[in-house]
C-alpha cells in the first residue's frame, strides 16, 4: 500500500510523531484515551485480583480465649500439663484440632502457661518432679520452672502464652505473649 | 490432506511460513547436544496433554485429593499410565531444561545476538521449577505436605518479606485446604498462562535468528 494523499488526521505535515510535543493531534488524543482506559480496566480488576490472591496474609489471625479448667484444680508450684480441643477454620473447612500447654499456678490469681514446644524444634517436653526441671527428651534441652534455659540447644526460654482468670476458670489464648 | 492444504494456502498463503518454520536451514556440526531444547518441547506437551487427562478426575480438596488419585492409580484404565507419564515427564522436564541451559551457557550460544533468549530461557527455568514445587503437593500425601510444609519454609527465611511470601504461598500461616486450591491454581492456570506465551516467544527467536553452530577452531 502506497499513501498518495496527505491522511486526513493528520494536523500538521508530515506523519505524527514529527509534530510539536505540545499539539494535541486527534491521533494523539485518542492514543491517550486508549491507555489510560486500558489501564483504568486494568486497575479496576487487576487490583482486587491481588487483593483477592494475597488477603489471606493481610488478615492478622486473632485468637481465641480457651477455658482450660478450675484454677481449683492447679497446685501453686507444680506444672501441670492440660489438653484441650480447638476448632480451626482450614479456608471453608473448621476441624477440632487437639492442642495442649503447661499450666504453672503462683497464685490463684496469677499463672504462667507455657507453649508446649521446646523452642529448640517444637519436641513435647515435660516437668520432672524429681528434678523440678522441664526435660525435652529430643535433644537434651531442660528448662527451670520460669521457663529459663538451663541447659541444652534451646536458643530462648519457653513460649508463654496469654492467660486470665474469669469466674474460677482459668483462659488462656495462644498467643506468644514473651516474644 | 494436499487438497485441504492448498485451499488454505490458496486464502492465506501460510505455505512459505511453514516452510521457513519447518525447513530451516543448519549450521554445520551440530549434533545430538542440540537437541535439549526440542526434547524439553516434547516432554512440555506431553505434561500439558497427560495434566489435562489428569485434571479430568483430580479434585483438589484435602478430603480428596488423595482419593481421587488413589482412584486414578486404581481403578481408571490406563490412569496409571497418564499419571506416570505426568510423574516422570516432571523430573524429565527439570533434568532437560538444566541440561539445555547448561549445553547453551558452555557453547557460549547465548551471546550476541541471542541475549534476548537466554533471558526468556532463564525466567522458563525458574517457572519449570515452579510447576514441578506446586506440582508436587497436589497427591496430597505425607511426603507432598511435609515437602511444602520445608518449601515454604525456605521462604519465609527471606529478609523482610519472608513472613508476607509465606503466607502467601500458603493462603494464612498454616499449610491447609486454601493452600492446595492456590497450588492447584498455580500449577494448572497461572503458570501455564504465564509459560505458554513464553515459550512461544523464546521459540519466535530462535526460528527467527537461526540456532548458532559449534565454535570454529582458530
Amino acid at each position: 500500500m502506497v499513501e498518495t494523499t496527505p491522511r486526513p488526521y493528520a494536523t500538521g505535515s508530515g506523519s505524527p510523531g514529527a509534530e510539536p510535543e505540545h499539539e494535541m493531534s486527534r491521533r494523539r488524543f485518542l492514543s491517550r484515551a486508549i491507555f489510560a482506559m486500558a489501564g483504568f480496566i486494568g486497575g479496576v480488576i487487576g487490583l482486587p485480583a491481588v487483593v483477592h490472591t494475597i488477603s489471606p496474609a493481610l488478615k492478622g489471625e486473632q485468637q481465641s480465649w480457651i477455658e482450660v479448667g478450675n484454677i481449683s484444680g492447679f497446685q501453686a508450684g507444680q506444672p501441670k500439663k492440660v489438653d484441650y480441643v480447638i476448632y480451626k477454620a482450614d479456608g471453608w473447612i473448621e476441624e477440632p484440632s487437639g492442642k495442649s500447654c503447661w499450666v504453672v499456678k503462683k497464685s490463684d490469681s496469677q499463672f504462667v502457661v507455657y507453649d508446649p514446644r521446646c523452642t529448640h524444634l517444637g519436641c513435647p517436653y515435660s516437668w520432672h518432679t524429681d528434678k523440678n526441671q522441664f526435660l525435652c527428651p529430643c535433644h537434651n534441652g531442660v528448662f527451670d520452672l520460669e521457663g529459663n534455659v538451663i541447659s541444652g540447644p534451646p536458643p530462648r526460654a519457653l513460649r508463654r502464652f496469654a492467660n486470665r482468670v474469669e469466674g474460677g476458670k482459668l483462659l488462656v489464648r495462644e498467643e506468644v505473649i514473651n516474644g | 490432506m494436499v487438497k485441504v492444504l492448498d485451499w488454505l494456502d490458496e486464502r492465506l498463503s501460510i505455505k512459505p511460513f511453514f516452510e521457513h518454520l519447518l525447513f530451516r536451514k543448519m549450521p554445520k556440526g551440530i549434533n545430538w547436544w542440540w537437541t535439549f531444547g526440542s526434547a524439553t518441547l516434547f516432554l512440555l506437551i506431553m505434561q500439558l496433554t497427560t495434566g489435562m487427562f489428569l485434571a479430568i478426575y483430580y479434585s483438589a480438596s484435602p478430603d480428596h485429593a488423595w482419593d481421587s488419585i488413589r482412584f486414578i492409580e486404581s481403578e481408571v484404565t490406563f490412569g496409571t499410565l497418564i499419571r506416570g507419564i505426568h510423574h516422570w515427564g516432571s523430573s524429565g522436564m527439570v533434568i532437560l531444561v538444566l541440561a539445555h541451559m547448561l549445553r547453551v551457557f558452555f557453547m557460549g550460544a547465548y551471546k550476541y545476538p541471542r541475549e534476548t533468549t537466554w533471558i526468556v530461557g532463564v525466567v522458563l527455568l525458574t517457572l519449570v521449577l515452579g510447576f514441578g514445587f506446586t506440582g508436587y503437593l497436589l497427591p496430597w500425601d505425607e511426603k507432598a505436605y511435609w515437602a511444602t510444609v520445608v518449601g515454604t519454609n525456605m521462604a519465609e527465611q527471606a529478609p523482610l518479606i519472608g513472613n508476607f511470601v509465606l503466607k502467601v504461598l500458603r493462603g494464612g500461616a498454616d499449610l491447609g485446604a486454601v493452600t492446595l486450591t492456590r497450588f492447584y491454581a498455580f500449577h494448572v492456570l497461572f503458570l501455564p498462562a504465564i509459560a505458554l506465551p513464553l515459550v512461544s516467544v523464546h521459540l519466535f527467536m530462535v526460528v527467527k535468528q537461526g540456532i548458532s553452530g559449534p565454535a570454529k577452531k582458530k
